[in-house]
């Protein structure tokens, strides 16, 4: 028995000394696989570049990380769209949940809140993406399968109907940031659910994962026309998206964490939209809470939203 | 017969059939009181850092062109130009059962209107003249839960004025017509309606 067991004692230690020449050469293998698959000069800028192979995750940047993945990706929109941006990087607020409230008897479906969002985040116009749904419901049932995506509108709002938008609730108990196997989305202190759109790998996992259908996929690179693009972009938020990575609303957090409205309520003819700190007894929002009886989508799913919606 | 009367008296028999308090009709005009919001375009509302903007200035209509002061209705509507009918396009649904000018415009000075104590107001100061009916809306208003508004979040904002949105003399919100529907997505399967 003695004899075995030094026997696999000598294996053991024969492996853990070859084992690390293996990562090694593993390692410089790939190093050596990625040059070759990599070129060297690229003939769009945002296609994968050494740099962007490289990239750390957002949250173990150092500032001077960020300064230079902002500058590539000021200098590869430049090459791309032709047009100079400017990339910040708001921080999360202390002190701060972010919560919207709706007021769905307003609501009218204009769809003013949509055109406005898609112009501030930079949403692409073909293939179309668009943050916000507004679905036409009929009276008496708030089950969203039978809401109509699609009307048409010369004269809104129709008898007989209701209209709810719907975007990123940005869950507290977000199923889609569960299911990301290399954590490129997370949620944020004050309330945000972001994502980091060079991690993401795009396997839309957070798609299937989200109920309401917050999340989309860039199939193609966003085409938006040169004078359409919002010059004041975040990291994290409304910069122009990659090819093959997901996208949703955030709140506008390029500009909420400025002190700024988001742009669909900035949008909206009917003051339907009212947005504020749930933490400050003195916002809006508090006010809401204590007045109306608001309520949220597919509460069962215990997703516990930060989107709320009420009826007067 | 009403012109042969002197202005005074033709004033107050006025007033007694419009069932309008006398006050407002007291021959020395006192001055303009400052509604409960403002003077100006912008001002602070109570302690909550929170102005009221009002995109399309209005402060003084000039009624004055037609009606004369103190005796609006005595000259007929058409005032000194007489191919002038300003009020002939108006639709006016709102109280209809009432359907009385001179409950929110002043008799007095046809520049400005009315609350129903008498005092006369700005016609920026509208709300204030909403206000005496629609309490619960006016209160929503000014806590910032009913209407347009712009700002911040954290800090000052500013609302609209009730008719930058509602029109004075129709004031249901009008129907609209929607931006563009989302492109369907044509997997094979047919819009509803096409085959």
């Amino acid at each position: 028995v003695p004899d075995s067991l030094d026997q696999t004692n000598k294996n053991k230690k024969n492996k853990s000394e070859c084992s690390p020449k293996r990562r090694k050469f593993l390692k410089q293998m790939g190093i050596l696989g990625a040059g070759v698959v990599l070129p060297l000069k690229n003939s769009k800028a945002s296609t994968l570049s050494w740099e962007k192979f490289f990239q750390k995750h957002y949250q173990e940047m150092t500032p001077e990380d960020k300064k230079k993945v902002f500058a590539r990706i000021q200098r590869e929109t430049k090459a791309d769209y032709g047009r100079d941006v400017t990339i910040s990087d708001p921080q999360a607020l202390k002190g701060v949940k972010f919560t919207f409230c709706l007021n769905l008897s307003k609501c009218n479906g204009s769809r003013y809140c949509v055109a406005a969002c898609v112009k501030e985040n930079n949403q692409s116009r073909d293939p179309q993406i668009q943050f916000i749904k507004v679905l036409e419901m009929p009276h008496g049932t708030l089950n969203p399968e039978k809401g109509n995506l699609y009307y048409e509108g010369k004269s809104i709002p129709q008898k007989n109907k209701f209209y709810i938008p719907v975007q990123c609730n940005q869950c507290d108990n977000p199923p889609c940031v569960k299911v990301c196997p290399v954590k490129a989305t997370w949620k944020q202190e004050d309330g945000i659910v972001v994502i980091d759109y060079d991690w993401c790998i795009g396997c839309r996992y957070c798609q299937a994962a989200c109920p309401y259908e917050a999340r989309h996929f860039n199939f193609k690179a966003p085409s938006i026309p040169k004078d359409e693009i919002n010059p004041k972009q975040a990291y994290l938020s409304n910069r122009i998206r990659p090819k093959g990575v997901m996208e949703k609303c955030h709140f506008c957090l390029h500009r909420t964490r400025e002190g700024k409205l988001p742009a669909c309520l900035e949008a909206c003819p009917t003051g339907a939209r009212k947005f504020g700190n749930i933490l400050d007894e003195n916002s809006v929002i508090s006010k809401i809470f204590q007045r109306k009886r608001i309520f949220v989508l597919k509460e069962e799913l215990n997703t516990i939203p930060r989107f709320f919606y009420y009826f007067e | 017969m009403i012109l042969k009367m002197s202005p005074s008296f033709a004033l107050i028999a006025c007033c007694l059939v419009l069932g309008i308090p006398p006050k407002a009709f007291a021959e020395d005009a006192p001055e303009i009181k400052e509604g409960i919001l403002r003077k100006e375009v912008q001002a602070q509302v109570l302690e909550r850092k929170r102005t009221v903007t009002v995109r399309r200035i209005l402060e003084h209509f000039p009624c004055t062109e037609c009606h004369e002061k103190l005796k609006p209705f005595i000259k007929p509507f058409r005032g000194k130009d007489p191919g002038k009918k300003t009020h002939e396009n108006l639709t006016f649904q709102h109280m209809e059962e009432i359907r009385e000018c001179t409950f929110c415009h002043s008799i007095i000075d046809p520049d400005r209107l009315h609350l129903l104590n008498g005092d006369r107001i700005t016609f920026d100061q509208v709300p204030d003249l909403c206000g005496q009916c629609h309490g619960i809306r006016f209160n929503e208003w000014n806590m910032g839960l009913h209407g347009e508004e712009s700002g911040t979040w954290n800090g000052p904002r500013s609302s609209l004025s009730c008719t930058e949105c509602h029109r004075a003399h129709s004031p249901r919100f009008p129907k609209m017509e929607a931006k563009r529907a989302p492109n369907f997505p044509r997997l094979g399967i047919p819009k509803e309606g096409e085959h």
